[in-house]
């Protein structure tokens, strides 16, 4: 018998309780095996004659506590809660990051624009940002209330989609993320920072703490985002085992932008270090996927791209950038050789 | 009889679902079910308790679960056990035949003696 087949009263208690065991500790599938196992023994319990109420009681109580089950599954996850918890807090960082760019600075563009030309130093009109305020506020404020009056509702329905579109959800706070701090960071550094201070140095550590401070957001919420998808994001193990073209490219692309990163330092040592940490890593967690051969391939498209199109643009340092790419492809072949004889020998 | 105590389901609990598993796949439900029916009722734990055993088994790669659509149109997870599972479950065997034996051995030496 289907769920939509019960009364409402039987599926609403279900919902309930559903409700009741959404805690940091079960993932979505945990949850979703749960009900399905609620379901046997009401049907069961029904087919022994049992009303619908008897059944759910009968069955809630041999399924057992809310308490003892989370407890039992809090033992075994804790690294779930603890990556659970991480995540939101990257996922608050990357909103109000956007935040700033959708309240503070879009509107601000075209006096940015302007101000750049006249050489003014102060820019943000009073006006402009008070309004904007209040709007963040209203909105704050509205988010809270509707906390208050539905609570949970609004984390649950958050948590349900990025775990159902993780890989979507990745892509889409890297790519967003990448634009808006982009677009966070121009405002002040072609602003505030170049002209009071008016230093070339003083506008590299802007680039620099930037790119520190954006970067690790942007990548860090893509990263564990990826690793939200049901129940892979218990552990690494499971996580690379079930990696699938798409993720791989992901991952291949959020590298490649942690060695770009690296390339603000100007030093050679770091950019290659950082090449061979990070690729390897890629490269062993890609190994242990179903079509690895696949997998890798998409793992160095995004940097295959990048150093083609930065080598026909720049044709005086194409042999630099052959030689970062080549030092690419021997880190992920060394990562996953070392992943695949691990394979091969278990 | 009375009911068996937490201590002796909790660690009989992985051997009992590697042989149920080794027997042919299966999933949550029936898995309690067989149980049930083997122990006719002595057996008493929450069923909600057995997922986080079988997920600890999945992640040390005793076992592997799928979701797939069983006969009657219901999304199920079913558990097959691996190459892994089955040596361990052969090292457990051996352990419990062992544990058996000195158990059996002391308890036909004699009787209880009160003093």
């Amino acid at each position: 018998m289907e769920p939509g087949q019960y009364n409402f009263n039987l599926t609403s208690e279900i919902n309930n309780w559903q409700q009741s065991i959404r805690t940091g500790a079960l993932t979505e599938d945990d949850i979703e095996e749960l009900t399905s196992h609620l379901y046997d023994e009401i049907e069961d319990l029904q087919s022994k004659g049992l009303s619908d109420e008897e059944a759910f009681m009968i069955a809630l109580k041999r399924i057992g506590h809310t308490k003892e089950i989370e407890d039992e599954y809090d033992k075994l996850n804790l690294s779930f809660s603890n990556g659970y918890n991480l995540l939101m807090l990257f996922w608050g960082a990357s909103i109000f990051m956007l935040m700033q760019t959708v309240l503070f600075v879009g509107p601000n563009l075209p006096r940015l624009i302007k101000s750049k030309r006249d050489h003014i130093w102060y820019l943000l009109d009073i006006d402009l940002t008070r309004t904007l305020s209040y709007c963040f506020c209203v909105m704050v404020g509205a988010l809270t209330v509707f906390n208050i009056v539905k609570p949970d509702k609004v984390s649950a329905m958050f948590s349900n989609l990025i775990a159902k579109y993780s890989v979507v959800a990745a892509f889409f706070s890297f790519f967003i993320g990448v634009c808006a701090s982009w677009y966070n960071y121009s405002s002040i550094n072609s602003n505030t920072a170049i002209d009071f201070f008016n230093k070339q140095e003083s506008m590299l550590s802007v680039q620099l703490l930037a790119t520190i401070f954006y970067g690790s957001v942007i990548s860090l919420t893509a990263w564990l985002t990826l690793r939200y998808q049901k129940k892979k994001f218990r552990n690494i193990k499971i996580f690379s085992a079930n990696l699938h073209w798409l993720s791989s490219l992901l991952l291949g692309i959020i590298l490649t932008w942690i060695v770009n990163a690296s390339h603000m330092a100007i030093s050679t040592p770091l950019t290659f270090g950082t090449i061979i940490v990070c690729f390897s890593i890629g490269g062993y967690l890609v190994g242990r996927s179903k079509n690895f051969v696949l997998n890798l391939a998409m793992l160095q498209l995004y940097s295959a791209c990048e150093y083609l199109i930065i080598s026909i643009l720049n044709t005086q340092a194409h042999f630099l950038f052959a030689f970062e790419y080549a030092f690419v492809i021997i880190s992920i072949l060394l990562g996953s050789s070392i992943s695949r004889k691990k394979i091969r020998d278990a | 009889m009375n009911a068996l105590s937490k201590d002796l389901i909790a660690a009989t609990s992985v051997p009992v679902i590697l042989s149920i598993l080794s027997q042919g796949e299966s999933y949550g439900y029936e898995i309690i079910q067989k149980v049930k029916e083997l122990s006719k009722g002595q057996l008493q734990f929450s069923d909600g308790t057995l997922y986080p055993i079988l997920r600890k088994l999945e992640e040390k790669e005793f076992i592997v679960s799928e979701w797939r659509i069983a006969d009657n149109e219901k999304r199920r997870r079913y558990y097959r056990i691996t190459l892994t599972g089955i040596n361990h479950f052969k090292e457990e065997q051996a352990s419990w035949g062992l544990m058996q034996d000195i158990i059996k051995q002391i308890w036909s030496q004699g009787n209880i003696i009160l003093t």
